[in-house]
């Protein structure tokens, strides 16, 4: 059902608020629609994307790039999935190394995370060499606003609100007593049983520090709200020619073959033997013929016999011949992390956020040796010859392609100095608001994280039900 | 007399066998050294290569 008034409602009977529509909101709600219960799903924005809201998306960044935040989430019905890529994929099981939860706790939801995403629950990671496999992305067309939008609305269970923001919460020894919020231009206070802040990667920080501010001794002090925040580091690592061919003479009935990009990630044992963090590296489907020219072109001039030999094979389906891009993953270090702006307010007067975020040293060096070693590997098993970016290769920088996955902020643990909320996804010390998104992330891996996300909505879901049933 | 020769002997064959051992093992070093790829600059990117490429 979609109201327009907060009044409509009779709120004694809705024991569950969701502030926020994207993936992770609209997936509780569906699931606590199975178990018959009534919830209140709160949007900020409208049905459609618009500029005057996403006013209140600004963000002043200190430090390095990030893609630009009034812009690149998007304040409507469905959050970000309304433009999202859809590439999804389950974290690898040694990214739960620092988690609370371990990754059979998430796995436990892979059939229903993919029914909702719309995609194949089939996740394939086949063993190159004892440093790196090649591994399955599905990709999901889910536009969660358009995918559900009837659904919610025909829904005897699932009740949505639109243009109405909640700016903080309010309560008291630990308990959760109102979301405040204004709607239709007025202050208003929600009340429930437990209150679900789905946000996404920086509003979840930004809700949770006003609610510090405005709340004193509400929220316990100490917790480290806004600190760890990450990115995925995406980067140009370089060009080459991959023979497809090769390739599947090493994996044999292994090889994953299918249209899209061909990935390849780093294994375990390359991250422990050389002390790096996890990445993957892809080369396009389709490329352009400017590129396949420039690259057969260098390689011309660096090594003419082979290059011959390539020029020969180029438009053959088998070699892939183009740029090879790098999604790695980032340490979670306590300066990287979201603050409320000391002088600028957004509309309804709550500061906006003002982001620290300095690119890791290690990235580039992490960047290096995965290139590096996946080099050598082509090399050697002559399935391929690439080059890698000067600066990149000289350990000078890289250029980021973008920084549109927010990931920590709320992060999950025991430790209440480092970690915000518990493996169930509850704020430390209350007993009744959970903190539902990438932000809860312990560490990025290298998948795109909404796959994540979608899981542990599922796994809150449960967790959720189980108190009220 | 026969006791110098002996010795002399000796001294010779061990002589002969750390200038063989060494000269084989300064060889094989040497094999193991040779560099089987190379790493060549051009237009900002750094290509791997096999000496044969």
């Amino acid at each position: 059902m979609i109201i327009s008034d907060i009044k409509e409602l009779d709120l004694l009977n809705i024991p569950i608020v969701i502030i926020g529509s994207g993936p992770s909101a609209i997936t509780l709600a569906l699931e606590l629609e199975k178990k018959k219960i009534d919830c209140l799903i709160i949007e900020a924005g409208g049905e459609k994307y618009d500029y005057e809201s996403q006013q209140n998306y600004k963000a002043e960044v200190v430090g390095n790039e990030v893609s630009n935040l009034t812009h690149s989430r998007l304040r409507q019905f469905g959050g970000t999935s309304g433009h999202w890529g859809g590439w999804c994929k389950p974290l690898e099981d040694y990214n739960f190394s620092n988690w609370s939860i371990g990754k059979k706790d998430l796995d436990k939801y892979s059939n229903e995370a993919c029914e909702i995403l719309g995609i194949k629950n089939q996740f394939r990671n086949v063993k190159l060499s004892s440093y790196f496999e090649q591994i399955e992305f599905q990709y999901s067309k889910a536009r969660f606003a358009k995918k559900f939008r009837n659904r919610i609305e025909k829904s005897n269970y699932i009740k949505l609100i639109l243009e109405t923001q909640v700016t903080h919460f309010e309560g008291d020894n630990g308990i959760t007593r109102y979301a405040i919020c204004y709607s239709n231009g007025k202050r208003q206070k929600i009340e429930s049983k437990y209150f679900i802040l789905a946000c996404g990667g920086i509003e979840n920080s930004r809700i949770l520090l006003w609610t510090k501010e405005k709340n004193i001794g509400f929220i316990d002090t100490n917790l480290p709200i806004g600190k760890y925040w990450m990115c995925h580091p995406w980067m140009l690592g370089g060009v080459g020619v991959i023979k497809k061919k090769e390739f599947k003479k090493i994996l044999k009935e292994d090889y994953i073959n299918y249209e899209g990009p061909i990935h390849i990630a780093t294994t375990n044992k390359i991250r422990e033997e050389q002390s790096i963090l996890g990445g993957s590296l892809y080369m396009n489907a389709v490329e352009d013929t400017k590129i396949y020219k420039e690259v057969i072109k260098d390689l011309l001039c660096v090594a003419p016999e082979l290059g011959k030999k390539i020029a020969r094979k180029v438009f053959k389906k088998d070699l892939k011949c183009g740029n090879i891009f790098l999604q790695i993953e980032e340490e979670p270090k306590i300066t990287n992390q979201i603050k409320l702006h000391p002088n600028l307010k957004d509309s309804l007067n709550v500061p906006i956020t003002k982001l620290f975020y300095f690119q890791s040293k290690s990235s580039v060096k992490n960047a290096k040796i995965i290139l590096e070693n996946f080099g050598n590997f082509c090399r050697k098993t002559d399935s391929g010859r690439i080059a890698i970016k000067e600066e990149i290769d000289n350990l000078e920088g890289y250029d980021s392609l973008g920084v549109n996955h927010h990931i920590g902020g709320t992060r999950m643990g025991d430790n209440l100095k480092t970690s915000v909320v518990d493996k169930n996804l509850k704020l430390h010390n209350n007993k009744n608001l959970y903190v539902l998104g990438s932000s809860n992330f312990v560490s990025g891996g290298y998948a795109n994280p909404t796959y994540t996300i979608v899981q542990m909505s599922l796994r809150l879901a449960t967790e959720i039900s189980n108190k009220l049933l | 007399m026969n006791k110098i020769r002996r010795s002399l002997l000796k001294f010779s064959i061990i002589n002969l066998l750390i200038t063989i051992i060494s000269t084989k093992s300064f060889s094989f070093e040497a094999k193991s050294l040779k560099p089987t790829s190379y790493r060549k600059k051009i237009n900002g990117f750094v290509w791997y290569l096999n000496q044969k490429d």
